[in-house]
């Protein structure tokens, strides 16, 4: 008797788990799937749905990117009692770099994307000859004399090492509902001509952060608006910020930028072959370290605005290949004496001059990059 | 009597456990489920040992530019792209590993005609995370499934 009870109590329990099962058994082909409804509870309502961080074929999100840039040649000019004492101009270039930056999801969900990174970017110049009849002169003379020039300042600042940036970054969108999303981004950044074994480089750390508000109206457009703390005018700036991408009903074309700092025009041959035309504003402080005690402690300010058209093509894969050609509009390139190691904020209304005021010339550049793009 | 009865009980734990944790803790997935997105509905089966998953209902069936039902016209493979969306197998090969996770699949991206690796997690009955990445899967992207059962009248 207590063995039939107990086959009865294991084969009812068996029966049961048969039930669990009927309820995940495939449906029959010919179900009418729109009759469909969610489960409860757990179940996302519309509102509780989490908008993406893309617009429909928007340029994938590169991991990995590793990259080369040339610019042609073009001279740097400095006015006033600065280029009388020191030259009014020279040549500089070809200038070259390595660009490297890797991305990688930390946390990608639909409640929430955060994303770390690691950016390095080198720019090597050669320093030419003085420019003009007088600079020739006055270079001559200073040589005879054994004074500075301007060619010996370039090549102690900018000239033996090159300047670099390094640095790393984390990005996080997060959707608070269907419609609506926070994207912030920060980039911690140490710039200059020096190496990464330069342990007191650590003392400029350059902090850039940006905090938008936006809405993903639909598939095809979200935009949102912030502000930013960021070197990318040369120095030290606050900016309003404007996030715009937009595809097309056709999605043959599209939209993405961040204002002030880049704007394109996206040309979709075929999902695997994509155009763009527009500008990026490039720039960064750079603190440069040298062995002249004469000298102040000078940070390069930087910027360029770049016209410039890409094309970015799927080699094979995950693999992309981006081909990138433009004219550089020179924004600035100053020497600056900030007051300690803190840099400072010159605002509109600051009167502290610059150290050198001195200018380049704009110029053509060229960029190829390959790229491991993320699904 | 009682060597019998052992070897009785013996046999039908062994059969109330496996039928436990074998076919029907892996066969959990089978049923229909809705990406994050809400524009198809997959259905997921089992065909041998592994499962699989099929596009069986689209938000927008047809293609606003023809008329006609979408195909997947961004598959690498040419040959492919005049295939309808609907029905299309997006997900394939996945093998229950254990622990409420299907791998060893991938799944495949109309959108821009990519393939990721992929691995399932089952966060409940009604829940997968379905995550495509590249290589190791801490390089790629997660998205939530819901399951979706037919509306009783």
């Amino acid at each position: 008797m207590r063995l039939l009870l107990t086959l009865i109590f294991l084969l009812s329990g068996w029966a049961l788990l048969a039930q669990v099962t009927d309820t995940t058994k495939q449906v029959a082909e010919e179900d009418d799937y729109s009759a469909y409804e969610a489960v409860s509870p757990g179940t996302l309502t519309a509102s509780q749905r989490f908008c993406t961080p893309k617009v429909l074929d928007q340029s994938p999100l590169k991991l990995v990117s590793i990259g080369y840039e040339v610019q042609s040649d073009y001279s740097l000019q400095i006015p006033g009692l600065a280029g009388f004492l020191l030259g009014s101009g020279t040549s500089l270039g070809p200038s070259h770099g390595a660009r490297f930056n890797a991305t990688i999801p930390v946390i990608s969900k639909p409640q929430m994307l955060l994303m770390v990174g690691l950016n390095y970017q080198d720019q090597r110049y050669t320093i030419g000859k003085p420019t003009g009849l007088l600079g020739i002169a006055f270079d001559t003379v200073r040589a005879v004399v054994g004074s500075d020039s301007l060619n010996r300042f370039l090549q102690q600042q900018v000239g033996s090492v090159g300047i670099r940036s390094m640095g790393m970054n984390g990005t996080l969108f997060k959707p608070l509902d269907k419609k609506n999303f926070i994207l912030m981004q920060t980039q911690l950044d140490v710039n200059g001509n020096f190496g990464i074994p330069t342990a007191e480089s650590l003392n400029y750390l350059r902090f850039s952060f940006s905090s938008i508000w936006g809405r993903k109206v639909h598939d095809r457009l979200m935009w949102g608006v912030g502000i930013s703390r960021n070197f990318r005018a040369g120095e030290l700036g606050y900016f309003p910020v404007v996030l715009f991408n937009y595809t097309a009903p056709s999605r043959k074309w599209g939209i993405e930028s961040l204002l002030p700092g880049r704007a394109h025009f996206r040309y979709t041959l075929n999902p695997r072959n994509i155009l763009f035309a527009g500008l990026e504003l490039e720039g960064t402080s750079y603190t440069l370290l040298t062995n002249n005690d004469i000298l102040p402690r000078l940070e390069l300010r930087r910027s360029e605005l770049r016209f410039r058209l890409i094309y970015e093509r799927c080699l094979s894969g995950f693999l992309w290949a981006s081909f990138q050609a433009g004219y550089r509009y020179n924004f600035s390139f100053r020497f600056d004496a900030p007051p300690g190691n803190d840099d400072f904020f010159r605002g509109f209304t600051s009167t502290r001059p610059y150290f050198i005021d001195s200018r380049i010339t704009n110029s053509f550049y060229a960029q190829i990059t390959f790229q491991l793009v993320s699904p | 009597m009682s060597k019998l009865k052992f070897i009785l009980l013996l046999f039908l734990t062994a059969g109330v456990v496996y039928a436990t944790y074998t076919p029907q803790e892996s066969d959990r997935i089978l049923g229909v489920w809705e990406p994050g997105n809400g524009k198809a509905r997959v259905k997921i089966e089992k065909i041998g040992e592994k499962y699989y998953g099929k596009i069986v209902w689209l938000k927008e069936p047809d293609d606003p530019k023809t008329g006609q039902p979408k195909l997947d016209k961004n598959n690498p493979d040419e040959a492919l792209r005049k295939v309808p969306l609907k029905g299309y197998r997006l997900l394939k090969d996945f093998i229950y590993t254990g622990k409420d996770t299907w791998d060893k699949g991938s799944i495949y991206d109309p959108e821009n005609g990519s393939t990721y690796s992929c691995i399932i997690k089952m966060q409940d009955e009604n829940t997968l995370d379905i995550r495509g990445y590249i290589g190791i899967s801490a390089i790629g992207r997660t998205d939530v499934w819901k399951r979706l059962v037919k509306k009783t009248p």
